[in-house]
């Protein structure tokens, strides 16, 4: 049974937010005063008009006594997000559920991050992220937390040379071109609880590594090893994206973790070369495919089995700047994925029966997509992702319970920056190419300084009550975020 | 008759500015753009910037030209080598310093002499996690090449080269700013008019100092689009060369200084520091950059 999100990688998001200028707590916002609204301009007397750049004068930020930025940076944000539409839904077994109105997200957020350069050549960079449950959160009564989490985030040093740099720690390694739907990045885990999260840049979890780089004239040579490959996060009962597990012998289906009985490790190595005008790499991996596959139990518990399973992936990606376009390609070969089957067992009377299974199989996938700059404020990309397995088994119980062999994503993600960067409102629209689920998030945020910043978003979403994500379906949820960065 | 040194000395300096006025006065308008293309490739030469960069929307407020909101301001430092056939390529790559939300972003650009080659930029998104290479070309009116750092001036905007690319004519000559300046117009090719928002581009060119003090940018429809200001004008090691640059645009009512506070050339730059691997391998850029600032501060 797994339980798979297929659009979690992405989001939507477009804002409409319009709230008044103020709150100075920037070093630029001292001489407001000095800029007033109320000056129009007139083509008609432009050409007359005198210019005096000393306006800009005093800022300050290079002198001598201007003080050093530190190495400490931090952000305390206080997010509130509600379910609005109440709304009757049907389930894939044909029963009916109620999505309800209210709070889902109420937290107050702490995220840490820490960059210091402490000698020539070295660097310690560490980042986390401390988030307070209030009530009404979906992870408030939580048991497992106790009304708050943390997480270390990123804790890793490096040392770089002419040629050569090394680094140790929990970091991030993005492979591929294609933002967002790249079928390439896959060596870090990703968690996806709610819906306000669904970016891949925001959803990826670090991981324990080892990494080379070796840089020659026009490209690169990086080569990394985990020796503590994790898996997913279990998802977490109550969220969102899991509002309701399966029952099974008459209770709620328990997800777990997976047991460490044998060391594992990963490993994988990618070439890089940057041509004029683009940029190929290929790469190769040995890695265990980050979502812990889970089965039904077979001790009469409720404890669904878990499975984890290594696999080999080869992968091609290219991108090309054509005038004012840029194209990307990514292309990934897995070698020995699991796969939802049907298998026949015996029933132990004589007969059979199907019962859902996995299989080993291999996959070809690969995205495509453009980045198009629009203006200096405004910017669009577009990309779809396909994938489909090669060599499923061709009984028809399979075929039928899988529905398809191939399925694909498209995803779109617009934004526009107004009044001076003040605004950026942005809009995420993300599909399964057979239209069972969609997401259009639209976000706004809005600057309020420096230092604070107000973000808010909508977020608007279908699936088909066939699909994995049938509770989603005519879902309206809208949020607020403000943040102070010091 | 007794001449004396200084006398002799004004003499010689009169009859060379009058031979060299006479030279000047013949040049066409692609050697005068030449010989501005050639000061800015002297003064971009092995250099490290500091640089302020202010964005604002913009103006009118007794008869002045004024931001009509609050300056949103950036400090950058920037890195730049000529290199290629004859030093006629320019590589750069800027950091944001401030503000602390945006440090660590970088932009790193090649811009080619070779109208065959186009022009190269890559940036760095802490958010995606990796360097970004951004298409930089563009072919119709709405659109414009790579913004730098959100502010009205564009990869294209800073770029040097191509010259055979353009029709280029002496319209006539005048003053700007109290100077006076060659009026000259850039007018695309067909090639060059598809990778270009400007259709026409009038300079005025300052006779003495070969700097641009003025540059007026028009769309196909010939409505001036842009209007570059430069000021500050100083000589940098013998070259001539404006310290503040303000980019206007006049279709959105916005503008951008680049206040170029600190100018150091003839630094010693390592050759691999302006490679895409500078934007993401913070511990090389930190060694590089603080050799660097070792060799000015």
């Amino acid at each position: 049974m797994p339980v798979d999100c297929k659009f979690r990688r992405h989001l939507l998001s477009v804002l409409v937010c319009l709230l008044p200028a103020g709150s100075p707590v920037s070093a630029q916002d001292s001489d407001a005063d000095a800029f007033p609204d109320s000056v129009e301009f007139d083509p008609g007397a432009f050409d007359d008009a005198a210019f005096d750049d000393s306006m800009f004068d005093g800022a300050g930020l290079f002198e001598a006594n201007a003080s050093e930025p530190g190495n400490f940076r931090f952000q305390l944000s206080q997010q509130t997000v509600a379910h609005l539409s109440r709304h009757r839904y049907s389930t894939p077994s044909g029963a009916a559920g109620t999505q309800h109105r209210g709070l889902e997200n109420n937290r107050l957020g702490l995220n840490i991050r820490y960059q210091n350069p402490f000698a020539a050549g070295w660097l310690l960079q560490g980042s986390a992220q401390l988030r307070a449950y209030l009530p009404g959160d979906y992870e408030h009564d939580n048991p497992g937390r106790d009304g708050w989490e943390w997480r270390l985030n990123e804790l890793f040093v490096q040392r770089s040379g002419a040629k050569n740099s090394f680094s140790f720690g929990r970091q991030t390694i993005v492979w591929g071109e294609t933002i967002g739907l790249s079928v390439l990045d896959v060596i870090n885990t990703t968690e996806y609880r709610d819906l306000t999260i669904i970016d891949i840049e925001d959803a990826r979890l670090n991981q324990w590594l080892a990494v080379w780089d070796h840089f020659g004239e026009h490209g690169n040579w990086s080569s990394f090893v985990n020796l503590y490959p994790e898996f997913d996060p279990v998802p977490v009962t109550g969220s969102p994206l899991f509002p309701e597990p399966a029952r099974v012998n008459g209770q709620p289906l328990r997800l777990g973790s997976h047991d460490r009985d044998r060391h594992l490790f990963e490993f994988g190595t990618r070439w890089n070369r940057n041509f004029t005008g683009s940029d190929i790499a290929v790469m190769t991996a040995r890695l265990y495919e980050n979502p812990l596959r889970y089965t039904l139990p077979n001790d009469g518990s409720n404890r669904a089995r878990t499975r984890i399973n290594d696999y080999t992936l080869l992968g091609f990606s290219a991108n090309r700047a054509i005038d004012r376009l840029l194209l990307t390609f990514d292309l990934a070969y897995s070698y020995g994925l699991l796969t939802d089957v049907l298998q026949r067992v015996s029933d132990g009377a004589g007969g059979t029966l199907w019962l859902p299974a996995y299989d080993k199989q291999n996959r070809l996938s690969m995205a495509a997509g453009f980045e198009y700059g629009i203006s200096a404020t405004r910017q669009i990309s577009l990309g779809i992702q396909a994938q489909r397995f090669i060599g499923l088994p061709q009984d028809s119980a399979t075929t039928q319970w899988r529905q398809r062999d191939a399925d694909g994503l498209a995803l779109l993600r617009y934004s526009h920056s107004l009044r001076n960067e003040e605004l950026v409102l942005s809009a995420t629209a993300q599909a399964a190419l057979d239209g069972d689920e969609a997401l259009l998030n639209l976000a706004a945020d809005y600057r309020l300084s420096d230092a604070w910043e107000l973000a808010g978003q909508i977020i608007l979403t279908h699936a088909a009550h066939d699909s994995a994500l049938y509770f989603l379906e005519r879902d309206v949820r809208a949020g607020l975020t403000l943040s102070w960065s010091f | 008759m007794r001449l004396t040194l200084s006398g002799l000395l004004l003499v010689v300096a009169f009859i060379t500015s009058t031979a060299q006025a006479q030279a000047e006065a013949q040049l066409s308008g692609r050697e005068i753009l030449d010989r501005v293309e050639d000061n800015q490739r002297a003064v971009s030469d092995a250099a490290f910037n500091r640089i302020q960069l202010s964005s604002c929307r913009f103006g009118l407020q007794n008869n002045q030209i004024t931001c009509a909101e609050r300056p949103r301001v950036k400090a950058l430092e920037s890195v730049s080598i000529n290199t290629g056939v004859d030093n006629r390529d320019t590589q750069s790559i800027s950091i944001v310093l401030e503000p602390a939300a945006e440090r660590g972003i970088g932009m790193l650009s090649y811009a080619y002499d070779d109208p065959e080659r186009d022009n190269e930029t890559w940036l760095y998104l802490s958010a995606l996690g990796q360097v970004k290479r951004i298409a930089s070309g563009n072919s119709d009116d709405d659109s414009e090449s790579a913004s730098l750092f959100g502010s009205e001036f564009t990869t294209e905007d800073q770029d040097t080269g191509k010259l055979e690319e353009y029709d280029i004519s002496i319209l006539e000559e005048g003053t700007e700013s109290g100077r006076d300046v060659w009026i000259i117009e850039t007018i695309p090719n067909e090639d060059r008019a598809r990778k270009t928002r400007y259709a026409r581009t009038v300079q005025y060119v300052d006779k003495e100092r070969f700097v641009v003090l003025r540059a007026d940018m028009y769309d196909r429809q010939g409505r001036e689009i842009k209007r570059l200001m430069a000021s500050r004008i100083e000589q940098v090691n013998g070259v001539w060369t404006a310290r503040s640059l303000t980019m206007m645009n006049l279709v959105a009512n916005r503008l951008s200084n680049m206040a170029i506070l600190e100018i150091n050339s003839g630094i010693d730059v390592p050759e691999n520091f302006l490679t895409p691997r500078t934007l993401t391998d913070v511990a090389f850029r930190e060694a590089e950059l603080s050799r660097i600032r070792a060799q000015v501060d």
